[in-house]
């Protein structure tokens, strides 16, 4: 590998970032957010445009609204009470708070994609479209953010990632804290407004 | 770098070595499969659809997503991000020849040459392309293509390839993830693995776009109109997604260029002292962070709508809802192709003219701005939709966004004044650049004028003008570059009197072939036409003799670069006598830019004699 | 000495361009115009490009001038021996006059333009318009005259055409849809009804209805000049370079004839 991914890998496991390293990291991680928020920007658009403020009568708030909304907000808890495990070199403890983030997610997941695969509303339907499309843009990131967090609950259980070096749990939970945030804005804006 | 694969022991690379395939190889192969396999389980299994075709929409673009996937997997995606993230130590030698282009690759020097390259090729793909086009023009009625779909189908590939793999691209990914790190005095981007992977989105993308009419004719142009888009045959699912992946390509440019530029500053490097080229740079990745996803989300609704499909974009959904989010995009894309080519200007022309930049501050400003209002023009694409007091505003920043546009001319024009300057390939080009883009600019505000915009929307006129400023000002700026650099990327100079004959051929080529299309427009050439009335055919028959001269002129800037790059005069270090960062190293790819890293007391365009920075000469 | 050989060849190359425009423009530099709107068209372009043609030259003879006159002889690099990073003056007026300059064309002509062109649509205006019903298919043009109660205006092989009176107000009402396949809401895209002559054109969306106004001035035609045809300017399909259909502008008592002819068209 390059010098740069050395330097990095090395720095990682024994002192870990500098304090500009983990500037640069994070900001790299806001531009990320910031860029990935613009598409949820536009879904907004697309809905009133296409449907207006319409809501259909037979709204079922839950599934594939408010439910992944509450699992993924809940899942914010453990993976940011795992950072706190790991500065006081628990990582055991941490990997177990991970492994409650990463179930709360695939729940949501699931409570994503059920009503996305028996979708109650018509494709062909105004709300049903924009309604389709945003569960399965939600699901996408679900899965990324589920990927994500997977990766470092392997390489704490592998003791990669430790009090010296947490930076890839922080990011994990950028990622995961984006996504939860991100879908329940857009619940906000299909289900409720 | 070639000794950088510490932590296994030779025995076991060269184990390694041997079970590999070459990474093209392997990711053609894993490509492949991945298509196969994910093809297969939806046509066949999920979603089987009547008669069972093997290839349906929705399999298609299952099967494309599965085949980027393991593609960029297996070119090194696989052994660089995927199992080090899963905590597995990093496999990956890259060795120190010509392989290294050939795979993936963290160095920012082979990543911007992996990138100057299928600029260049994508540039002469999509370029003949326009060749036919103009061919098929040469001829009132139809006599290169059997129908008018083939030939909308070329001016799509032609537009799509042009715009998000070259004009996107060549100066941003190329030669920005080349020089940027070594103009700032770094030795690496900010985020190397991160470039490494949006190369290999490139070739999967412009792939994807020009073999999309193996699904069928696609004729919505660049812009894959809905609801039009909602009818046509199943390429414009390989356009969408082709498009998709070249904008990704872009968006990890961005913010790894921005984080390089904001962090990775040698010492010494204050905002004051910035190059010029990474602060068109930084104004151009801002545009990218929050205009591509747009222009993706806008994407996958119209792939949602063509292959679930939906009537998102039908007379039953919102039809204008594309097309206003296509242009939200569509503006900015403008500037994001031409703020480099500003920026680079300003970067040429002090060096050229060994006279300090003029009014630096203003070049800042001029790019900052263009930057700012280049959201709030977009609905000038759209005047033929709207009405009295929705255009004014659009009318308005449109007319307004010249000014810190002419903050460009301003910086250099100043600085040409008593220079001392070398009238060489580079120069002579940007020169040739500022009539272009002139010219565009002063079209530009033509088109601004409601009035006239409802004339000459649509029709070749507005052609012209995007081409002055695209080819005009960014492709001959792309070129200028290519000949000021080219001592430092390949050791070797051109021939001076080869370059210049090359820079006066495509200007001729150019002006002939775009000068005359704003009259074909203004006598009511419309646009997507393969066929047109009698009376536009002469001056279309001269319009493409200029053309073929200037596609024959690239050919020979080309042929005449890659013979140099090989056979020229070996170079001397810096010789034009710049002083920014990346003539103070030798470092090619491969080798470290800087050691030790440099520090910088002063700006990198002051000339004067006496100046601080001449006292260490 | 070389502000004022600059100054002296800007102000030469800027008569001998404003010359040239005017030359141009009495040898029909724009389009060949038939209606009120495209006669506004005409002198908005003749204003920007007259007030813009010293700029142009300026920006054109600076950068020959400066390529010719500071050009270096030798092929290594030598300081100029004038260094400055500042020219208040330059700057100060560079500025202001870019902006009072754009300033100057969002007034004129491009509001006051703007204005004049869709004050013809005011109601007031519009008491005793033509109604032209336009639907676009692909690819076809249809044109009927409700007033007249012409459903498809076409010539005598079938094909459309369209007529209309000199110095009237036409109000063309504008739809994309198809009148023969009504059941299907995918087949409308969208097209853009476009006469050259007549300076302006107005895209047509499905499931919208939109009007464009048009005042005729001139009595003309396809044959008289090949600009006065209906030609749909946005992309719409394969067919999309065909579906272009000729205009004849005749005086009031040729329209009456015509609108008789059609009538007896519509009945056999």
């Amino acid at each position: 590998m390059s010098h740069e991914l050395l330097d990095h890998n090395s720095r990682a496991t024994a002192v870990g970032l500098s304090a500009r390293a983990l500037r640069k990291n994070r900001f790299g991680i806001v531009l990320f957010c910031i860029s990935q928020g613009v598409p949820y920007y536009l879904l907004t658009n697309v809905r009133y445009m296409l449907a207006g403020g319409e809501k259909p009568a037979n709204l079922n708030i839950w599934m594939g609204g408010l439910l992944p909304a509450l699992l993924l907000l809940v899942g914010i808890v453990p993976i940011v009470m795992a950072r706190s495990s790991l500065h006081q070199h628990k990582p055991a403890r941490a990997q177990t708070q991970l492994a409650l983030t990463l179930l709360l997610c695939l729940s949501a997941l699931i409570t994503l994609l059920l009503p996305l695969w028996y979708h109650s509303f018509d494709g062909m339907s105004r709300f049903g479209e924009i309604d389709l499309t945003c569960l399965g843009v939600a699901s996408f990131y679900a899965c990324i953010s589920f990927l994500v967090v997977f990766g470092v609950w392997i390489r704490i259980g592998k003791r990669l990632i430790t009090a010296e070096n947490p930076w890839s749990l922080e990011a994990a939970t950028w990622v995961f804290s984006f996504n939860a945030v991100a879908w329940t804005y857009l619940f906000f804006i299909l289900d409720v407004l | 770098m070639s000794s950088h694969v510490t932590d296994l022991g030779s025995s076991q690379l060269a184990e390694h070595r041997r079970r590999m395939l070459p990474p093209l190889v392997r990711g053609l192969l894993w490509a492949a499969i991945g298509f196969l396999v994910f093809n297969t389980l939806v046509s066949q299994i999920l979603d089987r659809q009547p008669f069972d075709p093997f290839i349906t929409r929705p399999s298609v673009a299952i099967g494309w997503a599965a085949a980027l996937i393991g593609w960029l997997l297996g070119v090194g995606g696989w052994e660089v991000i995927v199992r080090p993230y899963f905590g597995y130590p990093v496999e990956w030698d890259v060795p120190n020849d010509w392989r290294r282009y050939f795979m993936f690759s963290t160095d920012h020097k082979v990543v911007g040459l992996q990138y100057i390259f299928s600029t260049a090729g994508s540039f002469f793909v999509a370029g003949f392309a326009a060749m036919l086009m103009r061919l098929e023009l040469m001829h009132a009625k139809l006599w290169v293509f059997s129908n008018p779909g083939s030939y909308l189908a070329t001016v799509g590939i032609h537009g799509t390839v042009m715009m998000f793999s070259v004009g996107t691209v060549a100066l941003v990914g190329g030669f920005g993830n080349y020089f940027i790190p070594m103009m700032i005095g770094a030795n690496s981007s900010a985020f190397p693995r991160l470039s490494g992977l949006s190369q290999w989105l490139l070739p999967a993308g412009v792939a994807t776009v020009v073999l999309s009419p193996l699904l069928g004719l696609w004729d919505t142009g660049w812009r894959g109109y809905a609801p039009l888009s909602g009818q046509d045959p199943s390429g414009i699912v390989f356009y969408y997604l082709g498009v998709f992946a070249l904008t990704t390509s872009s968006l990890m440019v961005s913010i790894n260029l921005t984080a390089t530029i904001l962090f990775k500053r040698a010492p010494g490097l204050t905002w004051n002292r910035l190059p010029m080229y990474a602060w068109g740079i930084l104004a151009v990745s801002l545009l990218n962070i929050i205009w591509l996803p747009e222009i993706q989300m806008t994407f996958v609704l119209a792939l949602l709508n063509n292959i679930v499909p939906f009537p998102l974009f039908a007379e039953v959904g919102t039809p204008l809802t594309y097309m206003e989010a296509f242009w939200l995009f569509g503006h900015p894309e403008v500037y994001i192709i031409v703020v480099p080519a500003f920026a680079l200007w300003q970067e040429i022309i002090p060096v050229m003219g060994q006279k300090t930049l003029f009014a630096r501050q203003w070049g800042v400003l001029g790019l900052v701005f263009v930057m700012l209002f280049s959201g709030l023009v977009w609905a000038h694409h759209m005047f033929t939709n709207m009405r009295n007091s929705e255009m004014l505003p659009f009318s308005f920043f449109t007319e307004m966004i010249s000014i810190p546009t002419g903050f460009a001319y301003l910086v250099v024009l100043g600085t040409l004044w008593r220079a001392k300057l070398r009238l060489t390939a580079p120069t002579l080009l940007v020169l040739m650049s500022m009539f272009n883009f002139l010219i565009g600019g002063i079209t530009g505000v033509l088109l601004a004028d409601p009035v006239v915009n409802l004339q000459t929307h649509d029709t070749f006129f507005v052609i012209a003008h995007f081409h002055y400023t695209i080819i005009g000002a960014m492709i001959f700026t792309w070129l200028a570059v290519a000949y000021y650099w080219m001592p430092r990327l390949s050791g070797r100079m051109y021939n001076e009197k080869l370059a210049i004959l090359g820079a006066i051929w495509v200007f001729v080529g150019f002006n002939g072939a775009f000068g005359q299309m704003f009259f074909l427009g203004l006598r009511g050439m419309n646009r997507w036409a393969a066929a047109y009335p009698v009376y536009l055919q002469s001056m279309n028959f001269s319009v493409s003799m200029f053309a073929f001269l200037l596609g024959l002129g690239f050919l020979f800037n080309l042929l005449h670069i890659a013979w140099m790059w090989n056979r020229g005069k070996p170079a001397k270090k810096n010789p034009w006598g710049a002083q920014t960062l990346e003539w103070q190293t030798e470092a090619q790819p491969g080798e470290k830019n800087f050691h030790p890293l440099p520090r910088v007391e002063t700006g990198f365009y002051d000339y004067a004699a006496d100046g601080p920075s001449r006292k260490d000469e | 000495m070389d502000l004022l050989w600059f100054t002296i060849i800007w102000v030469i190359v800027s008569l001998l361009g404003e010359w040239g425009l005017h030359a141009l423009e009495h040898l029909g530099l724009y389009y060949y115009t038939a209606s009120a709107q495209a006669i506004a068209g005409e002198k908005a372009v003749a204003f920007i490009l007259t007030v813009l043609v010293p700029v142009i030259s300026f920006v054109i003879v600076l950068l020959v001038y400066n390529a010719i006159r500071f050009r270096s002889r030798s092929n290594k690099p030598i300081l100029s021996r004038h260094q400055f990073r500042d020219n208040k003056l330059f700057i100060g007026s560079w500025v202001i006059l870019s902006i009072a300059l754009n300033i100057l064309f969002f007034v004129h002509p491009s509001a006051s333009a703007v204005e004049q062109m869709f004050n013809s649509e005011e109601a007031r205006f519009n008491r005793n318009d033509l109604v032209v019903n336009v639907t676009a298919r692909q690819w076809e043009w249809i044109f009927s005259y409700p007033q007249y109660g012409i459903q498809y205006a076409q010539d005598t092989n079938g094909n459309s055409t369209l007529y209309l009176p000199v110095n009237r107000n036409v109000r063309f009402v504008l739809r994309s849809y198809d009148p023969y396949h009504t059941y299907a809401p995918y087949i409308g895209v969208i097209h853009d009804f476009w006469v050259p002559a007549f300076g302006l054109k107005q895209d047509i969306i499905p499931g919208e209805t939109r009007y464009e106004y048009v005042h005729t001035n001139k009595i003309t035609s396809y044959d008289v000049d090949p600009m006065v045809r209906v030609q749909c300017a946005e992309v719409c399909g394969p067919g999309h370079p065909y579906m272009e259909a000729p205009v004849h502008v005749v005086s009031q008592t040729d329209f009456a004839k015509w609108i008789q002819v059609q009538k007896k068209l519509q009945q056999s």
